[in-house]
């Protein structure tokens, strides 16, 4: 039996990815070993012991199988990939920055991180590990935004990334020079902020953090991709200002939004968008007695619980195989999905989300109705 | 600032997509039965099966390990 229990090897690869030392491991993992699909005696025939590490080596690939391209994901990454490919600006130039945009649980981090891992990657094979210099070359930078964002912390995020030393005792101005040296040192040339919805630029703070990032922007060779929640609801991109006041925003002239939507369920394109994603998460499941179509079959249900958003589905399933290895079900049967609570933005939009299926089982043709697939009484 | 919007899902809606579509909407439903089977029974190897129609192969997106 394949087992994946030493996976990740190193502690390392469980740091947080906003330290330079955790965005590399991620970048170089080794991808997550696919245990192997028992039959249902082959799994009866394991030991205690066997069964604990087969059962954990499926938890483990359940949870890091890898990165769907979702066609949210292509059209990103093509777009991030035009921005960054043109940014070719000296340094007296700002460079366009881009923005993924969209509500939580879309996948815009794992869009994000995902370019910028492949990007990492392919300038560290053409550039090699070292600057011309002789610095250690980080071609990505990425920082994750916390709530309040203050100059100094955005300044103290870059710095703790690079691993810089003596940077807790130091103010604003100090961190923001070795920001900057360190970008230049470096070669980094592209900066990946998270959850830059954090800085709210209705507050004193938080338009002295915007300020700075464009001052960043000024000054860096850099291309900087943002990802934030309701950018544009929030009116970040117009910096706050309203009316005939939104023309001096120098973010909308400087950013470009990639809006990233969940899937849709109103018209055939986007059902069988949905199907082909459910198809592909259906592949990746280790269960001993998965079908095909175990979970394309729910189509409808599995829309209704998760409103398209594929953070939800990906959590539903995950936590739907964990309890189908626990309680010896190894399949997803509605039955047993139905006592899974979900996030609570899912299910509390559920009633809206079934009124859509409902729906599109009115359009569809007599006969071509997904339905749920129910266990035997007792079995969930 | 929605001239700036890239609209990621309707951008990319290309001809296969539509084939599958249609596909989808002019299939009768043949999913197979309640997934329990008898505890001898084989596992099902999920990747590269035809879809239920018989249109071909089902259709997934790609995943990056």
């Amino acid at each position: 039996v394949t087992v994946a229990k030493s996976w990740p090897a190193s502690s390392s690869q469980l740091a947080s990815l906003t330290t330079k030392s955790g965005w590399r491991a991620f970048v170089d993992t080794p991808p997550c070993p696919r245990p192997e699909v028992l039959t249902a005696s082959q799994l009866g025939a394991l030991g205690p012991d066997a069964r604990w590490e087969y059962d954990e080596s499926r938890m483990v690939w359940h949870a890091n199988f890898g990165t769907i391209v979702t066609p949210q994901l292509q059209a990103a990454r093509m777009e991030l990939e035009l921005r960054v490919a043109a940014n070719r600006q000296r340094g007296d130039q700002v460079r366009p920055a881009t923005a993924l945009d969209g509500l939580p649980g879309v996948g815009k981090t794992t869009i994000a991180d995902a370019f910028c891992a492949d990007y990492d990657r392919a300038a560290r094979r053409r550039m090699g590990e070292r600057t011309p210099d002789g610095d250690e070359h980080w071609p990505v930078l990425r920082i994750g935004l916390t709530s309040n964002t203050t100059l100094r912390s955005l300044n103290y995020g870059i710095c703790d990334f690079y691993g810089r030393p003596g940077i807790k005792s130091a103010n604003a101005d100090q961190l923001g020079r070795w920001a900057i040296e360190l970008v230049i040192a470096t070669r980094t040339s592209v900066a990946l902020i998270d959850e830059v919805h954090f800085i709210d630029v209705r507050a004193k703070d938080g338009v002295r953090a915007n300020n700075h990032l464009k001052y960043l922007a000024n000054v860096l060779p850099v291309t900087f991709i943002f990802t934030g929640v309701g950018l544009t609801e929030r009116r970040y991109i117009n910096e706050g200002l309203t009316g005939t006041s939104v023309v001096l925003a120098q973010t909308a002239r400087r950013w470009t939004t990639i809006r990233v939507e969940p899937f849709r369920y109103v018209t055939d394109i986007d059902r069988a968008d949905w199907a082909t994603l459910l198809c592909t998460v259906e592949e990746q499941l280790l269960l001993t007695r998965a079908v095909t179509g175990m979970l394309t079959g729910q189509a409808d249900y599995l829309f209704e619980r998760t409103g398209g958003y594929i953070g939800s589905l990906v959590n539903l399933v995950r936590l739907g195989c964990a309890k189908a290895m626990l309680t010896g079900v190894e399949a997803l049967p509605t039955d047993l999905l139905d006592t899974i609570r979900v996030d609570d933005a899912a299910e509390g939009a559920r009633a809206g989300t079934r009124a859509v299926t409902k729906q599109a089982a009115r359009r569809r043709p007599s006969g071509a109705q997904p339905k749920s697939q129910r266990a035997p009484a007792g079995v969930a | 600032v929605d001239d700036h919007v890239v609209d990621g899902v309707d951008d990319h809606r290309d001809g296969e997509r539509q084939q599958a579509a249609r596909a989808l909407s002019l299939v009768p439903d043949s999913d197979p039965d309640p997934v329990l089977g008898d505890d001898d029974e084989e596992a099902e190897i999920l990747a590269d099966v035809p879809d239920p129609a018989g249109q071909g192969l089902r259709r997934t997106f790609e995943v990056i390990p």
